[in-house]
């Protein structure tokens, strides 16, 4: 048997273990260390194994994980997350279909300290849904904002899915931060606008929302300084350069804590779960960026990125019909695999393949996060849905999925649009590091 | 049967809690540190030297800690689509048989380790700038792999004995 055809054995043997429950991260340690052992021997499995372990988990720059991850649970445990929306609300309410705006908003601005598309729709859907049930919005709009609004957490910094690309690409977390700015904002724009296009043609499924006195907006604005604060001295100071992505995280993480306790929004039953949480998830996060450095070896020694970039290229697609098989691939892979799950399987192969044909990897990154976020509004797995469908509690899963289709109208508009405008991911990281 | 029960999940989830509060040490040091660092830098103008090898270190420390509590909590992200079209013995046979292929490839991960901090110790091995020894490090991948796998051991006997129905 060849290397290559242990590797395509390897990729069934990926996918088999996914679908027999095994956890996304042990699939990839497994298929790995085993395929390794049947191509290269015992020894050299286990000495792989060890060596990418304890690079992956003693790697300087996945310390912004937990560290920003933290910084996300306290604002949400401190209630610095409702000021965010309460803001919103207050600002963009009186609008036809405000309060599905105000929850978008309120997505992207939280999207900013969390890096978590399910973290974000749950904190802001727990605050926007009872309100929206309350001025008589359309369960279809008032869920699919917010299951929307969630998919900005993934694209806006400090994503998790930026991170996890940088590590396992070798790129620079901070470029890819800022990246993820303009994109970030275009598609919450363009979420907004789907939201005006649909309560035009259909006012009653958004009423307006009461009209707030501008000083009573202004003290609303003010509750959400703090949050706020730290969001721009976080994603400021990387952009001018004063903190390192690193200390940004840790910097923002210890000053949300002081503020909490400060402003007496924080207790210690508070801090004790906000930090259990971080915990939880940075482990799983750790484990993955671990099963999927000891996969890369595996991958590398049997050829299998080499060899489908062969097999793309004899098709003679070109390089934007490569690209375009690439993601449509994205789309049927996000049919039934988690968006973190396939960031991480299919990064390795397409990485090369993304490399030779020319394209930016900065710029591929913002893409590919794109389309992995799409994966996470539409069927059957749809990852947002189920998350707000548990927040929304009475909503048949129907009703959200045609909610989400306006959005992601506006998010395949984005990706094109970044598509034929790489500057539009481009123009920040340029002007930043040149 | 039911005492057996209680007993072992206690056991298992009051240890891995109490490594889950080893972690959440480790996680708030790192906040410390790095805005410990940043403070000196600006304020002070004088860098804490090092601070890339102690924060390395202690992210080692919080990963291989939270990592059994994570597997205890069933915390890993797993593609759960396919589970009505397996069946019950299919979810079944799978939560065994992967929980068992895990325990060999993190044992052998374990015995690296292990091997690893005993070369590290003999050898004196130690960090470039502040010559932090290396081989505690080694050794929380050692324990925590080892931990990890004790969790799920105890999850397939509890998988086996009808403790849980389906591991969820």
């Amino acid at each position: 048997m060849t290397d290559l055809a242990i590797g395509v054995c390897g990729i069934g043997a990926l996918f088999t273990l996914m679908i027999f429950r095994t956890p996304v991260a042990f699939a990839m340690l497994l298929t790995g260390f085993f395929g390794i052992w049947v191509v290269s021997g015992l020894n050299r499995a286990t000495a792989i194994m060890f060596t990418e372990t304890y690079s992956s988990i003693s790697n300087y720059n996945l310390i912004v994980v937990p560290m920003f991850v933290l910084l996300g649970n306290i604002a949400s445990e401190s209630g610095f997350s409702r000021a965010l929306y309460d803001a919103a609300h207050a600002w963009v309410g009186r609008f036809r279909g405000g309060l599905a705006s105000a929850s978008v908003i309120g997505c992207a601005a939280f999207s900013a300290v969390s890096g978590s598309s399910v973290a974000t729709a749950v904190t802001i859907g727990r605050v926007a849904l009872p309100e929206m049930k309350r001025y008589g919005y359309s369960d279809g709009l008032a869920t699919g904002s917010v299951a929307a609004g969630g998919t900005l957490g993934f694209l806006i910094p400090p994503s998790t899915g930026f991170v996890i690309y940088a590590i396992l690409t070798e790129e620079s977390i901070g470029r890819l931060f800022m990246a993820g700015i303009l994109p970030g904002l275009l598609m919450m724009s363009l979420f907004i606008a789907s939201i005006w296009v649909v309560t035009f043609l259909n006012p009653e499924i958004g009423p307006r929302g009461e009209a707030k006195p501008l000083r009573e907006r202004f003290v609303l604005l003010g509750r959400a300084f703090p949050l706020i604060a730290v969001i721009v001295m976080s994603i400021g100071g990387i952009y001018l350069g004063v903190f390192t992505p690193v200390e940004a995280s840790g910097v923002g993480a210890g000053l949300i804590i002081l503020i909490a306790f400060g402003s007496k929004n924080l207790n210690y039953k508070g801090l004790v779960s906000a930090i259990r949480d971080t915990i939880r998830t940075s482990a799983m996060l750790y484990m993955i960026v671990v099963g999927a450095n000891i996969l890369n070896p595996f991958l590398a020694i049997t050829d299998i990125p080499i060899a489908l970039g062969d097999m793309l290229t004899t098709f003679g697609f070109g390089a934007y019909g490569t690209l375009a098989l690439i993601l449509l691939s994205y789309v049927v892979l996000g049919m039934f695999l988690d968006g973190l799950a396939m960031l991480v399987v299919t990064i390795p192969i397409y990485y090369p393949i993304i490399l030779s044909l020319g394209f930016d990897p900065i710029w591929f990154g913002v893409v590919a996060v794109i389309v992995i976020e799409m994966g996470m509004i539409t069927p059957p797995v749809g990852l947002n849905v189920f998350v707000v469908r548990g927040v929304a509690g009475d909503v048949a899963l129907s009703t959200i999925f045609k909610g989400v289709i306006p959005f992601l109208i506006a998010m395949i508009v984005t990706l094109l649009l970044i598509i034929i405008f790489p500057s539009i991911a481009l123009f920040i990281p340029n002007s930043m590091f040149g | 049967m039911a005492q057996q029960q209680t007993t072992w999940s206690t056991r298992v989830d009051q240890v891995t809690q109490l490594l889950a509060i080893g972690a959440g040490i480790c996680l708030i040091t790192l906040v410390a540190v790095v805005s410990l660092g940043v403070i000196l830098r600006y304020v002070i103008g004088a860098p804490l030297l090092g601070i890339n090898e102690i924060v390395q270190m202690v992210a080692v420390a919080l990963a291989m800690l939270a990592l059994p509590y994570c597997t205890s909590a069933g915390a890993h992200v797993r593609v759960d689509l396919f589970d009505t079209v397996i069946g019950r013995w299919g979810r079944f046979l799978g939560d065994i048989f992967s929980r068992c292929l895990s325990i060999v490839a993190l044992s052998y991960l374990c015995r690296q380790g292990w091997k690893k901090a005993s070369e590290a110790v003999e050898y004196g091995d130690v960090t470039n700038m502040i010559q932090l020894p290396l081989w505690p490090v080694y050794g929380a991948i050692c324990v925590g792999m080892a931990l990890c796998s004790f969790v799920f051991a105890v999850q397939i006997l509890a998988l086996i004995l009808g403790w849980e129905a389906d591991n969820d």
